[in-house]
């Protein structure tokens, strides 16, 4: 309960400004809305404004998508199980783990007062955004990178996690970036952004794709691949799993991480989006990353942006 | 050589003599027909029974092995590092080692040629890779690492779609032969029976002319020992030709009831151990298996269309469709504990009972096959021999009924 107080505050002050510019909290209520997209802005990252009062755990507005969720009695997730430190299925506990594993919880707690109460679902990269469209997952938090193609399709919460896209090589390759790739083969899963990034900046790079970020270090361990080339976060999930591998170079590519909802359901991407201010402000968003990324620097949490 | 026989056939001695050697001709004749008839046909169903069978049971086995190898390594993957995959391990390692005895005995029993060896020896290569892969997956599960599922599914693929592919061009390549060999054995039969027949005429037609001629000429009615030889003759000629076409109807039957239903019951248990993976790698993919369920039912389907619904099958079915009611129903942890048999052992032990079943069948099958073939040598057990006293037999019978009247003429 005090943390949820504190969220509360906390919240009320990110959203001062635009909560007393805009005038139209009845706008931002959590009563059903029809579907709308944001509105114009040249922030890609800009999410549906979270509302101004959130609805307590166990006390979701009647008819939201969130009483749906609260009526199943089980919020459904999709989430990677091989991408270590952020979603990753622990053998030793049979428990999924992670940065990306704990922030859901953190909506879970706040539908249900109970982070317990999800059922994951595993996701590839491609597989995401069929997912949401077909309905079969409430949200995808699975180092999902804000785009404005993808935005077409479904809805961004606000940017939770700034990542970047690096290189890993074998421990005693002279490559730093992806210039130093061409000819070799680079393997990203399929349907990322990190695929599109690889043929895009270096096309003399041979592009290998596989289903998931685990498959890519199997071929590179197998020697069928010679680098791997996705986001810094994945790539030290990667690199700890091999010491013969090592992340190399400079960041070469934003990916801003949000979860994904359905486009439909604007009233569930707004309340995942106060659940997030919450934990921004009340520090569980820096003890979680503390606990599973703290290994790559001091980081504060990312600033949300919004459209009404 | 033809004014001699001409001449011989002036006189009543003479003729007597032309058909004593006419008759022991033939009887050489009718002896090799049937001496070579039996050892070709004893033969033709050895190479069935022991050559093109047992290579299509040892693919076939092979292929049940891999999937019962897999079925363990997704097995015990799933129970992780618990007291649940103590089992699982056990069955990986039995399987792993009946297979690399499968594997050998194939390897050392090529029958086929170049591609067959190709096939075996690609084979052996990729389940040492395999075997490789199922470890790293092992030992990085037990460490905690995720990357260790990614090698499991890599091997779990690799099983279905590079060798599987190999052995059935095995086992495709075997029933070819199996298939050419009855076939061959099938015609052979038919000219080997008319081959009997014919020369068992010919002789009957020349002894029973012979016996004629005695009785007109030389006021006896029955020469005995002629009638004897015409007897034998008769006798084995209908004996051996009835023999042969019951050993090919044995043969027949085991080629269409026992062998199939072995082939059937060999597929269906290798199927069963494929549905078992499938349903560990649903369970390991989180709610992202679909693909796994997808080609369960598919398996499922074609099992009932090859056996039926056994009610063990059903048994598995119904523990099956509980552990994903579970799943989807946001249990994971107790559908995975009831498919390791954790708390309760129904989902293992419904597995077993149809394992169980399915190698019974396929026992009981395998049994009437090698049944019918057995049955089948037995029809001509000795009778190549029979076949070589019987034309000594016509010969000396025929030799003790003419000569006294040759030489009466003579005298």
């Amino acid at each position: 309960m005090k943390i949820t107080h504190f969220g509360a505050r906390a919240r009320t002050l990110a959203l001062g400004m635009a909560v007393a510019i805009a005038a139209c909290a009845s706008s931002l209520s959590m009563a059903p809305q029809a579907v709308a997209a944001p509105q114009s802005t040249s922030d890609v990252t800009a999410s549906y404004r979270p509302p101004a009062n959130m609805p307590r755990p166990g006390a979701m507005p009647a008819g939201s998508y969130m009483a749906k969720i609260q009526e199943r009695g089980r919020l459904i997730v999709g989430v990677s199980q091989d991408v270590f430190s952020v979603g990753y299925l622990n053998p030793l506990t049979n428990e999924l783990e992670g940065f990306d594993i704990d922030i859901a919880k953190q909506v879970a707690k706040a539908i249900f007062g109970d982070e317990k109460r999800i059922q994951w679902v595993s996701v590839t990269s491609a597989a995401r955004i069929p997912l949401l469209k077909e309905g079969k997952v409430d949200m995808v938090v699975s180092t999902f990178t804000i785009n404005a193609a993808r935005k077409q399709e479904i809805n961004f919460s606000e940017i939770y996690y700034m990542s970047g896209q690096k290189i890993l090589v074998g421990r005693d390759s002279t490559a730093v970036s992806l210039d130093d790739l061409s000819g070799q083969r680079v393997c990203a899963p399929r349907g990322s952004t990190s695929a599109k990034n690889i043929v895009a900046l270096n096309p003399k790079a041979k592009l290998v794709e596989t289903a998931t970020y685990s498959d890519c270090l199997v071929l590179f361990q197998l020697r069928k691949a010679d680098a791997v080339s996705t986001d810094d976060v994945i790539l030290a999930g990667l690199a700890a799993q091999d010491p013969f591998s090592k992340v190399v170079g400079k960041t070469f590519s934003p990916e801003p991480y949000g979860i994904g909802v359905a486009k439909e359901n604007v009233d569930f991407t707004r309340f995942v989006n106060g659940v997030l201010v919450d934990i921004k402000a009340n520090g569980t968003w820096k003890r979680i990353y503390d606990r599973w990324l703290g290994q790559m620097g001091p980081q504060d949490p990312p600033r949300g942006t919004y459209v009404d | 050589m033809i004014s001699t026989i001409k001449n011989l056939r002036r006189t009543t001695p003479g003729k007597l003599q032309f058909s004593l050697g006419l008759i022991v001709l033939l009887a050489v004749a009718f002896a090799i027909s049937g001496f070579s008839s039996v050892l070709a046909s004893r033969d033709a169903v050895d190479k069935i029974a022991r050559k093109a069978v047992p290579s299509i049971v040892t693919a076939q086995t092979i292929r049940v092995k891999l999937l019962e190898l897999d079925e363990a390594a997704t097995q015990e993957f799933l129970a992780g590092g618990s007291q649940a995959g103590l089992g699982s391990r056990q069955k990986y390692e039995a399987a792993r080692e009946a297979l690399g005895v499968e594997l050998t005995q194939a390897a050392s029993n090529i029958s086929f040629g170049k591609d067959e060896r190709q096939a075996i020896e690609k084979l052996m290569e990729k389940v040492q890779e395999y075997n490789g892969m199922v470890e790293s997956a092992r030992s990085y599960n037990r460490l905690g690492y995720p990357v260790g599922a990614a090698y499991l599914r890599l091997a779990s693929t690799s099983v279905r779609t590079e060798m599987m592919p190999l052995v059935e061009s095995v086992d495709k390549l075997n029933v070819t032969q199996l298939d050419s060999e009855y076939e061959s054995y099938k015609s052979a039969s038919g000219l080997r029976i008319g081959m009997i027949g014919i020369t068992g005429l010919a002789l009957i037609v020349v002894l029973f002319i012979t016996q004629r001629f005695i009785s007109r000429n030389m006021r006896r009615t029955f020469n005995l020992p002629l009638l004897t030889a015409t007897a034998i003759v008769v006798a084995l000629s209908a004996y051996s030709v009835t023999g042969l076409m019951m050993q090919r109807s044995e043969v027949t039957q085991a080629r269409a009831q026992g062998f199939v239903s072995t082939y059937t019951w060999l597929n269906a248990r290798g199927t069963a151990y494929d549905i078992k993976s499938d349903q560990s790698l649903y369970l390991i993919a989180m709610g992202n298996g679909a693909v796994y369920e997808d080609s369960m039912k598919a398996k499922v389907e074609a099992l009932t269309t090859a056996v039926g619904s056994p009610a063990s099958l059903k048994g598995y079915l119904e523990q099956d469709a509980r552990i994903r009611v579970l799943d989807k129903g946001g249990k994971r942890e107790q559908a995975v504990g009831l498919a390791l048999g954790v708390g309760s052992n129904d989902a293992v032990a419904s597995f077993s009972g149809l394992d169980s079943d399915f190698s019974a069948r396929l026992q009981q099958a395998s049994g009437e096959f090698y049944t019918s073939i057995a049955q089948a040598d037995g029809k001509t057990w000795l009778l190549d021999w029979v076949f070589a006293l019987a034309a000594l037999a016509v010969a000396a019978l025929a030799y003790l009924g003419l000569n006294p009247r040759i030489r009466e003429y003579r005298a």
